[in-house]
């Protein structure tokens, strides 16, 4: 077979390609850089001659024209325009010399003779360079005047011109059954009902399709089926992917995405709420919500895991996602070295990350559960309650302020001598002065005290007074049993001795605390140094968002005796905290300072609340690598369960004998002990700890923060997350469009900069998936892939048309959609084999209605639809339906919470497939079957295969095999009492169509065979029966039933069941 | 990551979309009906310029990090040098798993194994694998393979996939699709998993196809009434009932294909008869019933248990003998940090002798010709005493 090249040139300045097995030329024919010369260099010569200055060979590039023209070192000029036998390329192409050949021969590339042609015709005919196409900006093109064939719109003028081109023809218009199936399944995801179909048969208005289009469009269903694809891009789950992939409560930006189809919000505004809701100016819950979009991505809990190394990973994850996702870009192959094919240098790849790391968030999260940044999903009623509660603690506040200050101005303080006893709201003091080794156990106890003890050997030496622990080793942290549970709202402090040994800038040393590791997400406090030694306190919920943390700006002395303590208020505010050191309040930092729920210990998986013992001298982490042990000695450790004073304080330093006379510390003093602060205090701790209860019932969901000072971005060498090189700024790849520098350099602004009219990409990558997603393939078939070495599109200039009419209707996507479905191009019958499809077997060119398998979701959702067992609630928790057993926890045991999977009951097994939960590692295999992505990564096209463990999913799987019993009951009862009404029915449920005679037949025969057989042996027919929880219609005959639903199962295998025809 | 997948690999779409006017033509003007079998299908590679010697794969893989220092890398210094500090000359820098790095020290630790030689290549190997020993001839040790990653996951995602992040196919579903399968009945990447096993986690990504089809994934073959998932039928449906609903169904795709003469309907009728052969010959293949005694013994008692790594072993050769082109067996539990010297034992006496046993097997079959036994893991194991 061979096609000639035919080319024109559109509104841009493309020429239009021919996909053909074949292609010859003919001398008269003028080649195109873009169409015709540019695959091949992308394809053979830019790894070594391209964007990648790092791979670059010979200090030479091809991609550039003024470098390939020029006149090089060795004197020669690779391209001399117009003259091939000036030009070395022409004789690096033609060279059998091992020494000369372009490509050189190890790098097994070849050009083959046809390539060689097109090159050395190309710079006979002047080498002219274009830009690709994907960047320049689209310019509107003037639709083809008129066609020779009936044309709805300007989708129909610009593939009518093209079939023209290509000696082909259009195709009639589908049958009105086929076309109002069509386009129920790629508008909606559903089948129509029999009423449905009927009112459309006997519609006979012109524009009786334009009004199901318009019904189709404004529905829910629509809403969901669209979102089904935007969630693919956004590789939703419900887990969290890697390692444990525990459980992630995600679902609620899915219902999100469902609400804005819904209520048909802008495209440009649904990205940007996406990428940025969080940083518009009075950002609504919604617009935050909105931002889950890039906490999608997987993470990993994976004990031992750097959690650099992967907090790094998902910010290249939301670089890439946002790339491909929104500019069919694959920026990914920059972060190792400059893109090998498009001009996009590995700076310019962490420019772009810029834009995503600036969030408080963990590498390595827990095994289960949603890690910070949250979003708290407050009912109304608990908003109120809150805000209440807030107004009542802050009033409270502003009596404990003006208390202390008419205590300060009466200075009655400075004239009584202070009361001080450390002896009251003493918790423990634990002087460990003896220690003693428990019989039968390789216990050490101290002082006396069973609770005391520790399963190392540390040594006591001299103290401060008497005796102190000396912690030389790893297993030496003492344990203090039956103490120290804090709570948000009640106030406590503690004092010890430390004498440190050790001191590194990036490993802590706990003194005491009893928080927890990351699969009961580090809950409970500690006091430790970190950071040279710099004295540290935390009361956590869960890092990295729910805790408060502070620290000392100085650090504590090495190798000698120092006096630490800390104070809290209960007030549930870094600013109700004191750090010490040797007796006088110091200047800290405050790190974190949001603390909302409760800091109970709880247990790692279960997270039951528990009991943890404090531990002195080490944290309970574990898989961070940093254990925070502690080296040196600590003696004399005070617990209080109340505020000690600044004056108490410096009493301990000081010990026996002098009297403080500072007035400051005499008003501190004085403050505490006041009856009435004492009993604000009081007041105030009763409405906090309700207000933590009630805050304690909130789920969140993960959503993007900024933080108040941007972290800073580095070229990273290799990718490797610590190999910093040049730091960054963020910006956007200039090639593709220079970033504005009125924009803010944020997440905002590169939002922004995406719809900025000038950009090349987000417009045409956008119609190209909407394009796929009605015509099964884009304009474009690399719908991920706009750059050099992507596939050019098949019709530029509809596709430049597309993308400018998207815009100027306000990127309006359902409005683009009904352009394409009310296309006579949509409209086409699918059917025949004829020369058409010999000449174009993909039918890229659209002479016919396009035909392809349906994605997984809705070919279960046809079949749930058609048997009457669809539940149609839209939202809420992700379900599970039926699955195989064991599949979860053959995987893995790690995650607590998605252990095993156990299936719904009731409604959640007939739930449309897209609210199916999806555990990445083991996602549902009657979906994965199908071509489901497990989402690890943005996906944008599908792929569609053909395979005989589809087969077995659609006779075997119980989901289906229930189907068919419901299908059957349903035509036995709906279907009217004739046979072959009922047969119809079910068909016509399932298909969208009424059967042929033969079809009638063949289905009669098998209902009639099969009910002989079932008859025969009740016994079969009351196994079958019995698949499925719902409820079967016992008033019937079994062997009926069982016949029917034979014939059910085989209406739900035909290929329109599962084929867009 | 570009892949042109719609180039190549049918030899059924090559057939149908380039004859002229395909067979849907022949069927349409009453040749009979055309029986075109998709799956045994041409790879997308073509022809290697050489002769290549290995027509399959079998996969070993212990999923976790089984000691090489126990096993098969005899390291005597160690031996010596046990309980003293690691040398900062040997670490040189390296990165730390954070499960170790909060440790204070590094003790080295010698293998509590003794070690000999074996066979005439005189591999060294320790006295936990009393079976592969025997087979020492038979195997080339490659002692220079490593990961940079220092956490399960990353690894396995990494030896399974070429890279430490999830979405690209695994090298199974790699092979499927770059050599195609030669075998109508089953699929050409069959992976096995010891059953009950607990351990470092495993990831259905390991054998799926990423950007690849769906079809190149791997199958999963269980232990069980159910040994493909959704393989049996429904209950009530016997055998017979199901081949007649079947002709019905092939019926009237016929009658559909009449309408729409679109080619994917023939080979979604072939699909259909793989689906109902796959019925009888994959229970076929899980039923090792028939083996005689002598083989029992070879691969040891275990063998007679399904979903054992013994029975898998065996079954990984009646596989290979029918043409599968990739074998994979998963073994998980090799993650000793705690008690190695107990915990090692049991994960050899699991799989010591039936992985020599499958070698033995295959030599004697003339099947280990050209086939390929890979017996892998996806973490070398370090030198130092890990605390937790």
């Amino acid at each position: 077979m061979s096609v000639s090249v035919c080319y024109y040139a559109s509104g841009v300045g493309l020429i239009c390609h021919l996909m053909s097995h074949r292609h010859t030329m003919s001398c008269r024919q003028k080649i195109d850089y873009n169409f015709h010369i540019k695959p091949i260099l992308s394809d053979r010569c830019y790894s070594c001659h391209g964007p990648d200055e790092i791979g670059r060979e010979g200090g030479f590039r091809l991609d550039i024209e003024e470098h390939a023209k020029a006149r090089l070192e060795s004197g020669v000029r690779a391209i001399v325009e117009g003259d091939a036998s000036q030009s070395d390329v022409y004789f690096r192409i033609l060279s059998e010399d091992a020494e000369l050949q372009m490509p050189p021969f190890d790098s097994k590339l070849s050009l083959n003779a046809r390539e060689k042609a097109l090159i050395v015709k190309w710079i006979e005919q002047g080498a002219e360079f274009k830009s690709h196409w994907a960047f320049i900006r689209p310019v509107e093109p003037t639709p083809p005047a008129s066609s020779k064939w009936p044309a709805n719109n300007e989708i129909d003028l610009f593939v009518h011109r093209k079939l023209a081109q290509m000696k082909l023809h259009p195709s009639e218009v589908a049958d009105k059954e086929i076309l109002l199936k069509r386009v129920y399944m790629d508008l909606t995801g559903l089948p129509p009902d029999v009423k449905a179909i009927d009112a459309f048969l006997n519609d006979t208005r012109v524009n009786a399709f334009e009004l199901i289009v318009d019904d189709l469009l404004a529905s829910e269903a629509c809403a969901e089926r669209l979102a089904l694809e935007w969630m693919d891009v956004a590789r939703y789950a419900d887990s969290h992917g890697m390692h444990a992939d525990g459980w992630r409560n995600a679902w609620p930006w899915r219902d999100w995405v469902i609400q804005a189809f819904y209520k048909s919000m802008p495209y440009d505004q649904f990205v940007t709420e996406q990428l940025a809701g969080d940083l518009l100016p009075g950002a609504t819950k919604d617009q935050i919500l909105a931002t889950a979009f890039h906490r999608n991505h997987p993470m990993t809990a994976e004990g031992g895991a750097i959690d650099e190394e992967f907090r790094l990973e998902y910010v290249a994850d939301r670089t890439n996602t946002t790339a491909t996702a929104l500019m069919a870009m694959t920026m990914e192959c920059a972060r190792c070295h400059d893109h090998k094919f498009d001009p996009i240098s590995q700076k310019e790849y962490y420019e772009m990350t810029a834009f995503f790391n600036n969030v408080r968030e963990v590498g390595m999260t827990g095994d289960d559960g949603n890690y910070g940044p949250l979003m708290q999903l407050t009912s109304l009623g608990t908003q109120l309650k809150i805000d209440q509660l807030k107004i009542e603690i802050q009033s409270i506040n502003l009596q404990i302020e003006k208390t202390s200050q008419e205590i300060q101005e009466i200075k009655a303080y400075l004239d009584q001598k202070p009361t001080i006893n450390l002896d009251y709201g003493l918790a423990g003091y634990f002087p460990f002065d003896h220690k003693a080794t428990l019989k039968n156990k390789q216990k050490l106890i101290f002082d006396g005290n069973q609770k005391v003890y520790s399963n190392g050997a540390p040594p006591l030496v001299k103290g401060t007074i008497g005796q102190a622990v000396s912690f030389n080793n790893e297993y030496d942290e003492i344990y203090l049993e039956d103490i120290g549970e804090l709570d948000v709202h009640t106030p406590a402090s503690a004092s010890l001795w430390v004498n440190t040994i050790k001191r590194q800038t990036t490993k802590t040393q706990v003194l005491i605390g009893n928080a927890g590791d990351k699969n009961n997400y580090w809950r409970g406090w500690d006091f430790y140094l970190e950071d040279d030694n710099r004295l540290s306190f935390r009361l956590i919920n869960s890092i990295p968002h729910n805790l408060i943390h502070l620290r000392s700006q100085d650090s504590i002395k090495l190798n000698s005796w120092t006096h630490v303590a800390f104070s809290y208020d209960g007030g549930g505010k870094a600013s109700g905290v004191k750090l010490y050191i040797d007796g006088e309040q110091v200047l800290t930092d405050v790190v974190y300072d949001r603390l909302y729920k409760n800091i109970r210990t709880i247990s790692s998986g279960a997270n039951d609340e528990i009991k943890r013992a404090l531990r002195v001298s080490k944290s309970y982490r574990a898989f961070t690598g940093d254990n925070g042990i502690f080296k040196g000695m600590i003696d004399e450790i005070r617990l209080y369960h109340r505020i000690i004073s600044s004056l108490e304080v410096a009493q301990m330093v000081k010990r026996q004998g002098k009297e403080e006379t500072d007035p400051k510390l005499l008003l501190d003093h004085a403050l505490n002990s006041s009856p009435q602060i004492l009993n604000l205090r009081k007041k105030r701790s009763g409405l906090i700890k309700e207000m933590i209860a009630a805050l304690d019932t909130i789920s969140e969901v993960m959503v993007m923060e900024e933080m108040p000072s941007p972290r800073a971005t580095f070229v990273l060498s290799r990718g490797q997350y610590d190999a910093q090189e040049e730091k960054v700024e963020p910006a956007t790849p200039k090639n593709i469009l220079a970033f504005d520098p009125e924009l803010p350099k944020n997440r905002l602004g590169l939002a922004r900069w995406l719809f900025d009219p000038k950009h090349p990409l987000t417009a045409r990558a956008t119609v190209n998936r909407y394009w796929q997603l009605i015509f099964g393939r884009g304009l474009v078939a690399t719908a991920r892939d706009f750059g050099n070495q992507g596939a050019i599109p098949s019709h530029p200039a509809l596709l430049d048309w597309l993308a400018i009419n998207f815009q100027k209707s306000g990127w309006n996507v359902k409005h683009l959609l009904k352009i394409m479905v009310m296309s006579a191009t949509y409209q086409q019958n699918s059917k025949g084999y004829n020369l058409q499809t010999e000449l174009d077997p993909e039918n890229i060119y659209l002479a016919k209605g396009v035909s392809y398998r349906w994605p997984a979701e809705l070919i279960r959702d046809n079949a749930l639809a058609a048997s009457g067992l669809l539940v149609r609630k839209i939202g809420g928790p992700s379900v599970k339906p039926y699955q195989p057993e064991g599949l979860w926890i053959e995987k893995g045991t790690f995650s607590h919470k998605l252990l095993r999977y156990i299936p719904d009951q009731g409604e959640g097994l007939y739930r449309r497939s897209l609210y199916t939960f999806l555990k990445r590692t083991s996602p549902p295999p009657s979906m994965s079957v199908f071509d489901a992505p497990s989402r690890d990564v943005c996906t944008i096209t599908r792929e569609s295969t053909n395979t005989p463990l589809q087969a077995l999913v659609l006779l075997n799987d119980p989901q289906f095999v229930e189907a068919a019993r419901a299908l059957g009951q349903r035509m036995l009862k709906e279907g009217g009492a004739i046979l072959e009404h009922q047969i119809s029915y079910g068909f016509r449920l399932v298909t969208g169509r009424k059967p042929s005679k033969d079809e009638m037949l063949i289905l009669v025969m098998s209902y009639e065979k099969n009910l002989i057989e079932f008859g025969q042996d009740n016994q079969k027919g009351l196994a079958l029966l019995e698949v499925g929880e719902s409820e079967g219609d016992e008033t019937l005959p079994l062997a009926d039933r069982a016949a029917m639903t034979i014939v059910g199962s085989t209406l739900l295998n035909l290929d329109e069941a599962y084929t867009k025809r | 990551m570009l892949c042109d997948h719609t180039t190549s690999q049918y030899s059924r779409r090559d057939f149908l979309a380039k004859t002229s006017l395909g067979l849907g033509a022949l069927a349409l003007s009453g040749f009979g009906e055309p029986t075109i079998d998709p799956i045994v299908r041409k790879g997308a590679l073509g022809k290697p310029h050489h002769a290549p010697r290995a027509k399959r794969i079998i996969y070993l893989f212990q999923s976790g990090a089984p000691s090489q220092l126990d096993l098969f890398d005899y390291k005597p210094l160690l031996h010596q040098m046990h309980g003293q500090e690691l040398p900062e000359s040997v670490r040189s820098g390296q990165r730390l798993t954070g499960m170790t790095s909060g440790q204070s020290s590094f003790p080295l630790v010698g293998s509590p194994f003794a070690f000999k030689q074996h066979g005439a290549s005189g591999t060294w190997m320790s006295e936990l694998l009393p079976f592969t020993s025997k087979i020492a001839d038979d195997l080339c040790i490659v002692k220079s393979m490593y990961t940079e990653a220092i956490n399960h996951d990353p690894a396995v995602t990494f030896i399974q996939t070429g890279s430490q992040f999830p979405g690209r196919p695994s090298i199974g579903a790699w092979l499927s699709y770059g050599l195609g399968s030669d075998n109508e009945n089953l699929p050409a990447f069959v992976v096995l998993v010891t059953k009950d096993k607990t351990g470092q986690p495993l990831y259905s990504r390991s054998w799926g196809s990423g950007f690849l089809p769906s079809e190149h994934q791997g199958v999963q073959f269980r232990a069980g009434k159910n040994p493909v998932l959704y393989l049996e039928n429904p209950p009530g449906v016997d055998a017979e009932l199901r081949r007649s609903q079947l002709n019905d169904l092939k019926a009237l795709q016929q009658i559909q294909y009449e309408q729409v003469e679109d080619p994917e309907i023939q080979a979604r009728i072939a699909q259909y008869e793989m689906a109902f052969r796959m019925q009888t010959s994959v229970p076929e293949i899980m039923d090792t019933s028939g083996e005689p005694e002598y083989i029992y013994d070879l691969y040891g008692e275990d063998s007679r248990k399904p979903g054992t790594y013994a029975a898998n072993c065996l079954l990984a050769r009646r596989l290979a003998e029918r043409g599968v082109k990739f074998i994979q067996l998963y073994h998980q539990g090799w993650d000793q940090h705690g008690n190695l010297p107990s915990a090692i034992k049991i994960q050899c006496r699991e799989t010591d002798q039936a992985s020599a046993a499958l070698i033995t097997d295959l030599k004697q079959r003339g099947l280990l010709e050209d086939t390929l036994v890979i017996w892998g893991v996806n973490l070398e194991e370090r030198t130092i005493h890990r605390v937790n």
